[in-house]
């Protein structure tokens, strides 16, 4: 009699199963799964980067749906509308403030995450195409940087998004056509405002989703990659990790740490608004752009007027692409054969990321 | 008039006990503080010396007793600060508004106190268990030895503060100047006379104890090792005699330095005041004579006379401060207007408390002494 | 209002006692905790007749003791020192009313501490079960340590009916009592459980690091289960008035001046939930991967979670010290009303001594600004005042001032939060003075830029 009940409810678990995994490849999944293991060595702290970058991105799917119930994308109401979830609607402020926090964290986690794969020379043969759909998902992050940056419409992002529009005017040919078909016009306006809106939550995240899903494609079609010194060990010597569960809830702890910092912040310093956008007004003094902006903005800013023939903002863009193209270029160059290569490889990434550092910095302080 | 009004009122809020009781409280709470504060402060130095001394034998007697020094320290400074709630409690309620006002004054050096505190409390354990721990090298002395200087300069620097503090306090007219100068709790007593005495009479008193907790040392090997013994109860008593003989033209000056209305009252003026005095004064007569009498034979009978002596030479010499600080405190503050409602339910409590207490404290006691000294409690038992 | 203030910059006096105190919080939860926990773990190992268990706890004792007894009682004393030196009006009407308990409790202090010493020193050298005798001897003691301190530390949120009986039976026992006792006694066996997974971490055989890992991560599951339960039954007895600065907050918290409590209960909450969910998806779910890196991030966690409680408890207890009797400036909710009619500077004894030796209005400004908004506000640091003012001109910081006058908590929604000013209209008009000099610079960039100043606001 006692046994009974915990029989009969095992049985119903069992035939649910049994219902499930009739009808969708479950074996198949846990078979993965089992395989799938983590090279466990002194670097292995940066495989949790990507991990951090995907949770985040949940993040930001989830307050962004509800941050779009209470937001209009409208040039008289936007402001008003954000004003009125800080203050009125009831948990408003903390669903802002995830996101706006949740975007930066985000941000810094990919920037992280690039440079570490960077680095660990995960971008080798065979995983070039990894590589550049990183790259792309790390553009279309700062996209999403761009164009949120703009909705709430107050002084701060009104000018911030005209001056970094203006920036782009300045790129050869396509500039000023990108620039005008990003504005709907030749100035800010509604245009704009609606051009972002639908860029920020219909365009940009069906791009993320579909080159995010062919990233983790990839990435389990590949394994995980491995540093060059871990390669070199004897097999008895390389230590690995069972993705399930091992690393998969260590992952979870990452996960949780990083969800405390960003509920930290939100609550610690809960993201405000400045005054509502006034397009006729002179630019306040001082402005800057976002963080993740800043480095190319302070960089443009020292280059003077005109080098030789060439105007200097153009200059400055052109030699930032190139350095970014270099990105793009570094799979084919360095392919792991030549020690040489790879070093130059090491060498200009370094070079790359105290620039970013040290310009940012410069420019915070600026 | 202006220093008057400057000492802020009592709380709106009755005494939980009569003033007399609570300055008893304080003087023995402070007795018992005092006791461990002393073995910490002079027992460094002196522990310093002698792993200099025995740094090429670890069998030699000054290293041994340097070494149990320093082993019972981090025990003699968590009894140090335990204890030293008890005359804090009651000093703040008896006097607060004067403590508190020079506290304030001194505050930032009076937190730091802390911070020093608790880096030289770990180094103490540092030493026991990372220094000594292990094979005997090379180093091992000199490293002790260099960290319980440290030790007790901490210790030293921990002492200047409070001395300041407490001469500070009872000086009402120098508040306002030094408030004004640093509100940022950056001021000292650096001016006044009494300091430096003061506080070598403080610190030639902790060597002589540290004396005495050797020859303790010794009285407890007395069994066991009695070659040992004797050296711990000579040495022992010969510093005790040395910073005895020493604090006499300390004292002179002490009472030089203070007021001479308030002098006159330990030469007579005040019956009470005087009558403590001149016992202290006896007692640290009758410490000496058994001192040295024990410092040239190593005989633990004339030395445990001059171990009693002395606690009772210290608690006299606490009344006798106390009454100094009645002196200069009395214009001031007066706790005895303060209302009176004594929560004689909460006494009665805290009195069979600490009865308990104590029984807690001896069975406990008698636990560790079984647990470290196994045929001796079959002894006991058996007795 | 009694004392002179002692000025810290930037940090303030409130977070020299704040920052002692988290860390005493955090270690002294341990002290308690812990003895718990040895005096349970022992039982089991004395039970399992398990060496290994043994070895293990005798190597957790001295970190116990070493933490406990060193770092515990000096930030202990810390505590003491740190609060007569920030706010003496309140420490001496504490220690006055409750004498006795804090003698009390030092009985206790000396008989946990020489518990904690024979305990650690009799290691292999007592009969087992004498041993164990004393682990349970000393968990005892010093939960009887935390009965007496809770006691004081609940009074000050809810003095309940001491206020009119001033009898000490009435201030222990006061209505969050034993809702903070559970809260307390909770949060002391998961931070025992935390610490003892440092130091089962580095346990060197695998299997046996297992079994103790997950051992010591059960000691998180009490204050999952009942925790929220205590939490409630705590906030039901909090006095009314926080309870709706808290819901005020909740609509607010973005741009409103009356949502840190709010803010810091959120924090409070998510950090501990957080906690057990590293508990489960860590050292229960998977004790072989458990690492000591990770234990230690476990730790700062609990820091913060421990910081963040407490933090919201003393938010709480806005605008007071002891509630409804001593406001967090030192001001007696008795005096106020003579106060404001006769002037603070005559009644302040340290603040009209300083006031007399200057002679300007924004100096005497001034110093009623350091005695009465200093121990809350600082200049340029936590609370700025130079951040707080924006760019409001002197009338407009003369009527704000103004609003802060009113006990009525209709016309001063700070009053929930702020002590009232207590100043006659001549020393309001000074202080307005002073502070219309502390913002000078940020009106003249922000009336550069073509905006104007504030004229009226709330």
């Amino acid at each position: 009699m006692v046994s009974d009940p915990t029989h009969r409810h095992q049985s119903v678990l069992q035939s649910l199963t049994q219902y499930v995994e009739e009808r969708v490849p479950l074996e198949e999944i846990r078979k993965l799964a089992g395989k799938k293991k983590v090279p466990a060595h002194q670097h292995s702290l940066w495989y949790y980067m990507g991990g951090i970058a995907g949770m985040l991105l949940g993040v930001q799917i989830i307050t962004g749906i509800l941050l779009e119930v209470y937001y209009v994308p409208e040039i008289n109401s936007a402001h008003a509308s954000i004003l009125k979830l800080n203050s009125q609607i009831n948990f408003g402020w903390l669903v802002r403030s995830l996101h706006s926090w949740g975007a930066n964290l985000m941000i810094a986690a990919v920037l992280v995450h690039l440079f570490s794969a960077y680095f660990m020379k995960a971008y080798r043969k065979p995983r070039e195409f990894t590589w550049w759909s990183g790259l792309a998902l790390m553009a279309i992050s700062l996209a999403f940087g761009f164009t949120g940056y703009l909705l709430p419409w107050d002084e701060v992002s009104f000018f911030a998004t005209k001056i970094g529009l203006d920036i782009a005017e300045k790129m050869p040919l396509v500039g000023p056509v990108i620039a005008y078909m990003l504005r709907g016009g030749d100035s800010i306006s509604q245009a704009t405002i609606s051009r972002f809106f639908v860029i920020h939550i219909a365009l940009l995240p069906a791009l993320l989703l579909a080159l995010l899903g062919g990233h983790l494609m990839l990435v389990q079609a590949h394994g995980i990659s491995e540093p060059d010194d871990f390669k070199k060990l004897p097999a008895e010597k390389k230590k690995y990790e069972k993705f399930f569960p091992t690393f998969f809830f260590k992952d979870i702890l990452v996960w949780i740490l990083a969800l405390n910092i960003l509920f930290a912040l939100s609550t610690l310093c809960p993201w405000g608004i400045g005054p509502e956008a006034d397009p006729f007004a002179a630019a306040p003094i001082g402005i800057k752009p976002e963080w993740y902006f800043l480095a190319p903005f302070q960089f443009l800013k020292l280059i003077p007027p005109a080098v030789g023939p060439i105007e200097g903002e153009l200059f400055g863009i052109l030699l930032m692409s190139l350095a970014a193209f270099a990105f793009v270029l570094v799979p084919l160059f360095d392919k792991g054969s030549s020690n040489a290569r790879s070093r130059v490889a090491t060498v200009f990434g370094v070079v790359v990321l105290l620039a970013l550092i040290g310009f940012s910095i410069w420019g915070a302080l600026s | 008039m202006e220093t008057l009004n400057l000492v802020p009122a009592y709380p709106p809020l009755p005494f939980p006990m009569p003033v007399w009781l609570m300055q008893t409280l304080l003087i023995l709470g402070f007795y018992l503080h005092a006791l461990p504060m002393n073995v910490i402060w002079g027992g460094s130095i002196v522990s310093a010396v002698l792993f200099f001394l025995g740094r090429g034998n670890a069998n030699s007697f000054s290293f041994r007793s340097a070494k149990a020094l320093a082993i019972s320290l981090p025990l003699f400074i968590s009894f140090a600060i335990t204890q030293g709630i008890v005359p804090l409690l009651f000093l703040q309620l008896l006097y607060g508004p004067a403590f508190y006002v020079s506290s304030i004054l001194m505050a930032t050096f009076w937190l730091g106190l802390l911070g020093i505190l608790l880096v030289s409390y770990y180094v103490a354990y540092y030493i026991i268990y990372r220094v000594l721990k292990g094979e005997f090298g090379r180093n091992t002395a000199v490293k002790a030895s260099c960290l319980m200087i440290s030790i007790f300069v901490a210790f030293a620097l921990i002492a200047s503060l409070f001395s300041n503090n407490l001469t500070l306090m009872q000086t009402p007219e120098k508040w306002l100047p030094l408030y004004s100068s640093s509100p940022h709790g950056m001021n000292l007593n650096g001016n006044e006379p009494q300091l430096v005495p003061r506080y070598l009479h403080f610190f030639v008193a902790s060597i002589a104890v540290a004396g005495m907790t050797l020859g303790c040392f010794g009285l407890y090997l007395k069994k066991r090792n009695e070659d040992f013994s004797k050296w711990l109860l000579k040495t022992g008593s010969r510093i005790f005699l040395v910073a005895t003989v020493l604090q006499i033209p300390i004292g002179l000056w002490f009472l030089k330095t203070i007021p001479a209305q308030f002098a006159s009252a330990f030469m007579g003026a005040d019956t009470l005041v005087t009558i403590t005095f001149a016992v202290s004064m006896s007692l640290m007569l009758l410490a000496i004579v058994c001192t040295s009498i024990s410092s040239g034979s190593g005989g633990s009978k004339a030395f445990v006379a001059g171990l009693v002596a002395n606690a009772l030479l210290i608690l006299a010499m606490i009344v006798n401060r106390h009454q100094l600080r009645l002196m200069y405190l009395n214009p001031h503050i007066k706790p005895d207007l303060v209302a009176v409602n004594t929560q004689w339910d909460l006494l009665a409590i805290f009195l069979v408390s600490t009865v308990a207490l104590i029984f807690y404290l001896v069975w406990l006691c008698r636990l560790v002494w079984s647990a470290y000294h196994p045929a001796s409690t079959q002894n006991v038992a058996s007795s | 209002m009694n004392y002179p203030l002692w000025v810290v910059p930037y940090l303030g006096g409130t977070w020299v006692v704040g920052i002692i105190s988290i860390i005493h919080v955090y270690i002294s939860h341990f002290a308690v905790g812990g003895g718990i926990f040895l005096a349970l773990a022992e039982e089991l190992a004395y039970k399992r007749n398990d060496d290994r268990m043994y070895a293990f706890l005798k190597q957790h004792s001295r970190f116990f003791l070493l933490l406990t007894t060193v770092a515990g009682a000096v930030t202990g004393v810390g505590i003491w020192f740190s609060i007569s030196l920030v706010n003496p009006d309140g420490i001496h009407s504490l220690i006055q009313s409750f004498t006795l308990a804090w003698a009390e409790e030092y009985l206790f202090f000396v008989a946990e501490l020489a518990t904690a010493f024979a305990y650690y020193y009799t290691w292999d050298r007592l009969p087992r079960e004498k041993h164990l005798l004393l682990a349970r001897f000393y968990a005892v003691l010093s939960v009887f340590t935390l009965v007496i301190i809770n006691g004081i530390l609940t009074f000050m949120l809810t003095p309940g009916k001491w206020l009119t009986t001033h009898n000490w039976m009435d201030g222990v026992f006061n209505p969050t009592y034993f809702p903070s006792l559970c809260i307390r006694l909770l949060i002391m066996l998961a931070i025992a459980g935390m610490y003892a997974l440092i130091t089962s971490s580095m346990i060197k055989e695998s299997k046996f690091r297992t079994v103790m890992v997950r051992y010591a991560a059960k000691w998180l599951l009490p204050i999952f289960m009942l925790g929220p339960l205590a939490t409630i039954w705590f906030l039901t007895q909090v006095p009314q008035a926080s309870i709706d600065t808290i819901f005020t907050g909740i609509q607010s918290s973005g741009v409103g001046n009356f949502s840190v409590l709010t803010r810091a209960l959120y924090l409070s909450l998510v950090l501990s939930g957080t906690i057990l969910l590293f508990a489960f998806f860590g050292p229960y779910l998977n004790p072989k991967a458990f690492t000591f890196r990770i234990a230690v991030l476990f730790l700062i966690c609990g820091l913060a979670a421990t910081a963040s409680t407490e933090w919201m408890r003393e938010m709480l207890r806005k605008p007071y010290v002891v509630y409804n009797y001593l406001y967090s400036n030192g001001l007696h909710k008795a005096d106020l009303e003579s106060v404001t009619r006769n002037g603070y500077l005559k009644q302040s004894k340290w603040a009209g001594a300083i006031a007399k030796e200057c002679t300007a209005e924004s100096d005497q400004g001034e110093a009623i600004f350091r005695f009465q908004c200093m121990s809350c506000h600082t200049l340029d640091g936590y609370r700025s005042m130079r951040r707080l003012l924006g760019s409001r001109d002197e009338d407009a910081i003369a009527n704000f001032l103004n609003i802060l006058r009113s006990t009525d908590p209709k016309k001063n929604n700070y009053s929930g939060i702020m002590p009232p000013l207590a100043a006659n209209d001549a020393e309001l008009r000074c202080l307005a003075k002073y502070l219309a000099g502390v913002n000078a610079e940020q009106r003249k960039l922000s009336e550069q830029l073509g905006g104007l100043p504030l004229k009226t606001t709330n």
